[in-house]
């Protein structure tokens, strides 16, 4: 069986937009290929940044054969009192190019009818693939499309070439005026001479067998980067730094990495490791050169695409480029230690945080009081509130710094850098300032000092309180403000360094801070937030009841929120568990129809063996306190000492009573089980039985 | 290759692919797709295919003649082509080549960059070109102009002429460039960098340029309704211009810089329209 190619050959793709092509190239050719019945033994994508590839293994010939139902007249007019088939169905038959015997009765809504089953030859593959390539090339979607001719014909950059081939013919079809061939170009300083391919197997081969080799396939070019880079690191004695990024933006930038290693001037090792990395990574794609131990040297890999003559010139105009951003970063770090953390941090008044809610200066004075407030509810010491309050005097101020200004992402990281060489902060006010913005994402690193925590939670909950009061509230995939994040990384502090803080409590000290001071509550964001830590829990494993079960407990602290919900988790094995829960629904629904008001227990009242039983067993359970219980496995262990004291009672007890008191009681038992069921752990009701 | 031998043999090279030669326009601007032969040549189906030098005026980045890297005037080359030749990339790598600088020797690379100009309403897609790792050229298919989403898409190339010929004559700095081989690009810029910087920066007539900014927007409206487009957009770059002097001058704050970028947006798309209008009646009158 023959294998089919396509090739879509454009300008230069956008690095970022390649993988994610590639991949949609995959599952649309799986998709359609099965939509047109088309057999196949596998089919890959891969590419590079000019040229994005479809290569379908043994693709049969013809697609199947599929069968067609056509609905005729009803079934009564198939034959005739005498048992003749009808005019009616006679000519139905030869139609659809069947014999009257043929013909099938199917049953419909409508009665039943006289159906044809009819064969339908699948086309051949080569009459199929003109319309299955066109397809393809016409729903890769990509971040931003453009037009480049006049049909007006949308992709990411201009196609200015196609193969399509099945076996050694060339499957003929054209988009946006360019007609498809066997024709393929080199990488393009080389020139447009067509390279012809013969057959789709030969493509890969016959591309790296050029003058200038193109590795068409992503791993390649992995494996090619990775030795390049790691030889040229070698060779000075050192090794590279490879930042996956980097590694991973490459390979879409380049039809065939070559390593180039060139020397850094030692004076701009003066400079902070981080900003050297971000000059080498961020704006010249280069791979940073360390020693064992991680230390930053004078040296740099530069990637460029297909060997070529004239290394040394080429080298020298990457080390020129090099030398002139270091030489821009040296200038915009030396200034700002000029400048000084105190006047960066009054530039803050000139900064606007978001409408109606201050300078970023405001904000700085927000946090400062907030990450106090969260010190002194969790108790520490007054030299840790102190530093955490230095701290957070600080904590935006590197955001008018010039290096922060060229460098966004060095936020946090310098006004650590500047804190340290100004000799004015202790060493935890200056990690603390370094820790502001982590987690940086959602795999990220945390804040690893508790001042660093105590900060970083504070920034966070004055942004969302701040964005969600004045309306900013993110739908959908839009969040400019990135919330979601910010919500994500408060949830995560808190849990990670055990805060004994509810979302309510921290929500509540955000909101008061914030101008106008807002109530305890603030619309949206607590359903917010536990949507992100009810994240993290699925992630760990537990399943959304066990989750939906702790969420109402609005009181309890996302610790505890988490342990209760383990616990459910691990108590569910033993069962006792979900028939408890089952009995607890049970109970709330039967407290809901009554919607009887909350009254005390009258134990003279208590008139049957098994309503005293259980009244016992709630005060018990109720003496135990499992809303105490630090452990919440235990406390669950003490609710389901219920189970058989309520199954007795529901077995031996009308709650409905027509004595109106008799009645009324047992509603006061059952409602002061109810709390225990659902308010002393988590709420049990929410349990879902289990298959 | 000194510093007019280049445009020199841009322009030579260029001519060839068939491109009309012009000469600068003579007013201020910040970049050459301010030029009207841009600005205009890419609202239409029309062909356009003109190339040429374009002063450029930055008033804010001016360092008083003593950064050597950084200039409040410095000089485009910019070309335009409409409809886009299918080759022109390769036309492009060519052109370097006529300039001595041949992409087999060099990394030539093709990176993302999104052209968009807030001022002009205009946008389009394209790259920075690097070579060996330094951005020498901004290479752009708009997209819209004026606010106008264009059918026949033109591509234009600005070549940053200073890093071309720093690059090609190994100069660390572009006051070290040779204009000719006698005369540096430091010796013709730097009296005029330090008169203009200080202009821009400390003498500059806040009231003044406010008033200028006022009259010639209103001039512009005025001109617009009496079809008389190209007028029109000289007052529109003149706004312009004096807003990024203000800029320079300090006297802008941050919600005065939306208001006046939107209102250069509005008075460009006034002049766009006039055009449009204009083009398609000459159009009519030709059937």
């Amino acid at each position: 069986m023959n294998n089919a190619l396509l090739e879509i050959f454009t300008e230069h793709l956008p690095a970022r937009f390649v993988p994610p092509a590639l991949a949609q190239m995959q599952t649309l050719a799986d998709e359609i290929l099965n939509r047109r019945n088309l057999k196949y033994a596998g089919a890959r994508a891969f590419g590079t940044y000019r040229r994005l590839v479809l290569e379908i293994k043994d693709l049969a010939p013809r697609a199947e054969d599929t069968q067609k139902e056509i609905k005729g007249p009803p079934a009564a007019l198939l034959k005739d009192g005498e048992g003749r088939y009808t005019q009616q169905a006679a000519g139905f038959a030869q139609k659809n190019g069947l014999e009257p015997r043929d013909l099938v009765i199917i049953e419909t809504e409508k009665g039943p009818f006289i159906y044809a089953r009819v064969k339908i030859k699948g086309e051949s593959a080569a009459k199929l693939l003109p319309d299955i390539f066109r397809e393809i090339i016409s729903s890769l979607a990509f971040p931003k499309n453009m037009v480049w001719e006049d049909s007006g014909f949308k992709f990411a950059r201009p196609i200015r070439g196609l193969i399509g081939l099945y076996g050694d013919k060339v499957v003929k079809f054209e988009v946006a005026g360019v007609k498809s061939g066997r024709a393929t170009y080199p990488i393009s300083s080389f020139g447009m001479k067509p390279i012809k391919i013969s057959v789709p197997e030969n493509y890969v081969k016959t591309l790296a067998a050029q003058p200038q080799p193109v590795l068409a396939e992503p791993e390649e070019r992995r494996k090619a980067l990775l030795n390049a880079v790691n030889s040229a690191a070698a060779r000075l004695g050192y090794k590279a730094d490879l930042d996956e990024d980097l590694i991973a933006e490459t390979i879409s930038f380049t039809e065939h990495p070559v390593a180039l290693a060139g020397d850094m001037d030692i004076k701009f090792l003066a400079l902070p490791k981080e900003l050297i990395t971000t000059v080498l990574k961020k704006q010249l794609r280069m791979f940073p050169v360390l020693d064992e131990a991680g230390g930053l040297q004078p040296h740099f890999i530069a990637v460029r695409d297909g060997i070529s003559a004239n290394t040394g010139e080429v080298r020298e105009g990457f080390k020129n480029v090099m030398t002139a951003r270091l030489t821009d970063a040296v200038f915009f770090f030396e200034n700002d230690l000029k400048t000084g953390l105190d006047k960066m941090r009054q530039k803050l008044a000139g900064v606007n945080f978001i409408d109606g809610m201050g300078s970023m200066l405001d904000k700085t004075e927000r946090v400062e009081k907030l990450a106090a407030d969260i010190a002194a509810a969790l108790n520490l010491p007054a030299d840790k509130t102190e530093n955490i309050k230095k701290a957070a005097r600080y904590c935006y101020a590197d955001l008018a710094s010039g290096v922060v200004y060229e460098f966004p992402e060095l936020q946090g990281c310098m006004g650590a850098v500047y804190a340290e060489k100004s000799g004015g902060f202790a060493k935890h006010e200056a990690r603390a300032m370094g820790e502001f913005y982590l987690p940086l994402s959602a795999s990220s690193q945390l804040p690893q000092s508790l001042e660093g925590a105590v900060l970083a939670l504070a920034g966070k909950m004055d942004t969302l309180a701040a964005n969600f009061t004045t309306g900013n509230i993110p739908t959908g995939s839009e969040d400019p403000f990135a919330l979601r994040r910010a919500a994500m990384g408060a949830v995560k502090i808190m849990l990670e360094h055990n805060f004994a803080l509810s979302l309510g409590d921290i929500i509540a000290m955000a909101g008061r801070r914030l101008p106008p001071a807002q109530g305890s509550k603030i619309n949206g964001l607590r359903a917010f937030m536990w949507q992100r830590a009810a994240n993290i829990f699925e992630q760990e494993g537990l399943a959304a009841d066990e989750i939906a079960a702790v969420e109402g407990l609005e009181n309890i602290t996302l610790q505890r929120a988490a342990s209760a919900a383990r616990a459910l988790n691990a108590a569910r094995a033993g069962g006792t568990l979900a028939a408890v829960g089952e009995i607890a629904k049970r109970v709330g629904n039967i407290l809901k129809k009554s919607g009887a008001p909350a009254a005390d227990i009258d134990e003279a009242l208590l008139k049957t063996e098994a309503e005293r039983q259980l009244h016992k067993t709630l005060l018990e359970v109720r003496a135990a306190a499992p809303e105490n219980n630090a452990a919440p496995e235990a406390a669950l262990s003490e609710l389901a000492k219920f189970k058989e004291p309520l199954e007795r009672f529901f077995t031996e007890v009308m709650v409905n009573d027509s004595d109106e008191k008799l009645k009324n009681n047992r509603l006061a038992l059952l409602g002061g089980v109810n709390r225990l069921l659902t308010g002393a752990v988590a709420d049990l009701s929410k349990l879902q039985k289990r298959g | 290759m000194n510093f007019q031998d280049i445009i020199h043999a841009l322009q030579t090279y260029w001519k060839k692919q068939g491109c009309l030669v012009i000469q600068p326009y003579d007013l201020e601007k910040g970049a050459g797709t301010f030029n009207p032969a841009t600005f205009f040549g890419s609202l239409t189906q029309k062909p356009a295919n003109i190339c040429y030098v374009e002063p450029c005026r930055r008033p804010a980045d001016g360092r008083y003649g003593e950064n050597p890297n950084r200039f409040g005037k410095y000089y485009q080359f910019q070309v335009i082509m409409k409809p886009a030749p299918a080759d022109i990339q390769q036309l492009y790598l060519n052109s370097l080549r006529a300039i001595g600088l041949d992409p087999k020797q060099h990394d030539v690379r093709w990176v993302e960059d999104d052209w968009q100009s807030p001022t002009l309403g205009a946008g389009g897609v394209g790259w920075e070109i690097w070579m060996d790792g330094m951005e020498i050229t901004q290479f752009t298919y708009f997209q819209i102009m004026a606010g106008y989403t264009l059918k026949s898409v033109t591509a234009e190339i600005t070549y940053g002429l200073e890093r071309i010929a720093m690059y090609s004559q190994k100069k660390s700095t572009a006051m070290d460039i040779m204009w000719n081989d006698k005369i540096t690009y430091g010796e013709m810029v730097k009296e005029s960098e330090r008169q203009f910087s200080h202009y821009n920066f400390e003498e500059a007539n806040v009231e003044n340029l406010r008033r200028l900014v006022a009259e010639n927007e209103e001039e512009c409206k005025t001109l617009c309704r009496k079809g008389l487009y190209l007028p029109a957009y000289d007052c529109a770059m003149r706004v312009s211009h004096y807003f990024n002097t203000l800029e320079a001058r300090g006297a802008i704050s941050v919600s005065d810089r939306t208001n006046i970028i939107a209102k250069i947006r509005a008075l460009a798309k006034l002049c766009a329209a006039g055009y449009i209008e204009a083009d398609s009646a000459r159009e009519a009158g030709h059937e």
